[in-house]
């Protein structure tokens, strides 16, 4: 049972991890470790419980994983900037994409990936559990262990700030 | 057109955009997420035997505080309790009891003799 419950959500928990990371081994290992711990600690728990825990648990373990970048990117600046580099050269950056990536994505899915991926953390999730998974303010919330209104502050943010980004351009 | 109704398409055509994006998810990484699901599934079958083990582990060490604890909640014997009762129970100093009394009554007698 579990298991067709994972081949269900397993392309989209993909898709989340990978616009917030940038990085395809990234996000396959945020979603093996959320699958992993959900099986582990959750298994046993009625089936309608699944979908929220494990929406908590993958958004969990991207903030996880975007601290823990954080950190290693602030290092390697640390270090680089004792061997007497310049500071400029080693700005912590977003992985992959920026807004060059953006105008020179092809279609219409790159442009909004790359838009997504711009956004602050918060606001990707609170923009992607609301409008993708369909969650109402209260679940996101749930999701993202945060108050329901941070969940309206960040989805309004990330809205106004996608529709500025993609103006014109048609999805 | 207001900005809700404006939001509301943007969200929609957003939706099926991102809809879009995971129907057309490449078959390596679907073979990838399907190694890791299988990867999780063997966790669980792994993690199962754990758990009867683990619990049977918390019961006992459980047990065994509550017996320490219940042990060290009882008022301790004291040393002085002992002594009386191996003072009470100690024959020989009954008998010298009864051997004071024996003294007592020749010393009365002696001093009766004296005294008469």
């Amino acid at each position: 049972m579990i298991e067709q419950f994972l081949a269900r959500v397993e392309r989209r928990a993909y898709r989340m991890a990978f616009v917030a990371s940038g990085s395809r081994e990234d996000a396959l290992d945020i979603v093996q470790d959320a699958m992993i711990k959900l099986v582990q600690k959750y298994a046993e728990r009625d089936e309608a419980e699944w979908g929220p825990l494990f929406h908590r648990i993958m958004q969990s373990h991207i903030r996880d994983w975007y601290r823990r970048n954080k950190i290693r990117t602030g290092l390697r600046s640390l270090l680089r900037w004792g061997d007497g580099g310049d500071p400029l050269d080693n700005l912590p950056s977003t992985k992959s994409w920026g807004p060059d990536d953006q105008l020179q994505a092809d279609g219409a899915m790159e442009q909004l990936d790359a838009a997504i991926h711009a956004l602050p953390l918060r606001q990707q999730q609170a923009f992607l559990l609301r409008c993708w998974e369909g969650l109402n303010t209260a679940e996101t919330a749930a999701a993202m262990g945060c108050s329901t209104g941070s969940v309206k502050t960040h989805y309004s943010r990330a809205l106004t700030t996608l529709r500025h980004r993609l103006e014109g351009q048609q999805l | 057109m207001s900005r809700d109704d404006q939001d509301q398409i943007f969200v929609a055509q957003a939706k099926t955009c991102l809809d879009k994006t995971e129907a057309a998810l490449d078959e390596i990484t679907q073979g990838k997420l399907r190694t890791a699901r299988q990867t999780a599934l063997a966790e669980q079958q792994r993690f199962g035997w754990k758990i009867p083990v683990a619990a049977f582990a918390s019961l006992f060490f459980m047990a065994l505080l509550v017996n320490s604890l219940m042990v060290s909640n009882e008022p301790p014997i004291s040393v002085d309790l002992f002594e009386d009762i191996a003072l009470l129970s100690a024959e020989e100093e009954l008998e010298m009891y009864e051997d004071m009394d024996l003294i007592l009554w020749l010393l009365e007698e002696e001093g009766s003799d004296g005294l008469g």
